[in-house]
């Protein structure tokens, strides 16, 4: 499913982006075969899916375009509730369906990255903003707690005016 | 040694109106010892100068402080690279070379960024329509 850029656009604002951020649930060994299937497909993956690594990288060398594979989101469960909350959305305007993360779940993932940076707080804030009164509220603090951020998710509520109970 | 933050304050101080070096430690607070040897440190470098008063006929002439053109000009160059502060954390530093090196390798290839930027705003545009249907019909 889509994390990132793409996915704020599917519940924020549409800004720049570079590159796409995918979420993959698989397995180490899953992992390896979507690698040696990438790779016969002509795409470059570097560095290799390390069952240590939260991402790899995959990038098409014809159209010079890179997708980050994350095995493992910061701040992201792969469980069913997460499953049931992913959005379709068509990117190409047409039959292709592919899976966004749901909007809650995109809040925590952009608050709980390690590389977190001023970028990250505004996109959380703008699905904030442009999905209030929308959001499951006990879901987003559930999550949030989990993955240590609940702090940081008040603050950033309280400073924007998005603070629901 | 100059400790911009404290020579800062001592020169603003100074620099509202002429003080007493005992009115100046009282109002600055903190270490004694270390004002006065920021004090001394100022008057070196002439951004700080103590001039003799001569107001009162008996005791002890009073020294008063004073600060000098150049710690004037110190006070606002200071307050001018303070308010100059990094809002950006090093993540944000190293995700904008990361986007300034994927610029730069699109160029290599031929493909210009603008170009890529209109692709990829379409794709951002297709999501953002499409999902509010999704979302409209959960």
């Amino acid at each position: 499913m889509l994390i990132g850029g793409f996915a704020l656009a599917a519940y924020g604002q549409i800004r720049a982006t570079q590159d796409i951020d995918m979420a993959i649930a698989a397995s180490c060994a899953k992992s390896a075969e979507l690698e040696t299937h990438l790779e016969k497909s002509g795409y470059q993956v570097s560095p290799k899916p390390d069952p240590a690594a939260p991402v790899f990288l995959v990038t098409d060398l014809k159209l010079m375009l890179e997708v980050e594979m994350w095995t493992k989101p910061d701040g992201v469960v792969f469980d069913t509730e997460l499953m049931c909350r992913r959005v379709r959305v068509n990117p190409y305007n047409d039959d292709f369906e592919m899976f966004t993360i749901g909007p809650e779940d995109f809040i925590v993932n952009k608050l709980a990255r390690r590389d977190r940076g001023v970028q990250d707080e505004l996109d959380a804030v703008s699905v904030l903003e442009l999905q209030k009164g929308k959001l499951d509220y006990p879901y987003l603090r559930h999550r949030a707690k989990q993955a240590d951020i609940i702090e940081l998710l008040e603050t950033l509520m309280q400073k924007s005016g998005t603070n629901i109970e | 040694m100059l400790q911009v933050e404290l020579a800062s304050t001592i020169l603003s101080y100074c620099n509202d109106t002429d003080l007493s070096v005992s009115e100046l430690t009282r109002k600055v607070g903190g270490n004694y010892e270390n004002t006065m040897a920021q004090l001394k440190e100022l008057k070196k470098r002439s951004l700080l100068l103590s001039e003799i008063s001569r107001d009162k006929s008996v005791g002890r002439p009073k020294q008063l402080l004073q600060t000098t053109p150049i710690g004037k000009r110190f006070m606002s160059e200071y307050k001018r690279l303070n308010d100059l502060s990094l809002r950006s954390s090093d993540n944000d530093i190293k995700k904008a070379l990361n986007q300034a090196e994927l610029a730069r390798r699109l160029v290599e290839r031929g493909i210009s960024p603008y170009a890529r930027f209109q692709e990829i705003n379409e794709l951002a545009r297709n999501i953002a329509s499409t999902a509010k249907v999704k979302r409209n019909t959960r």
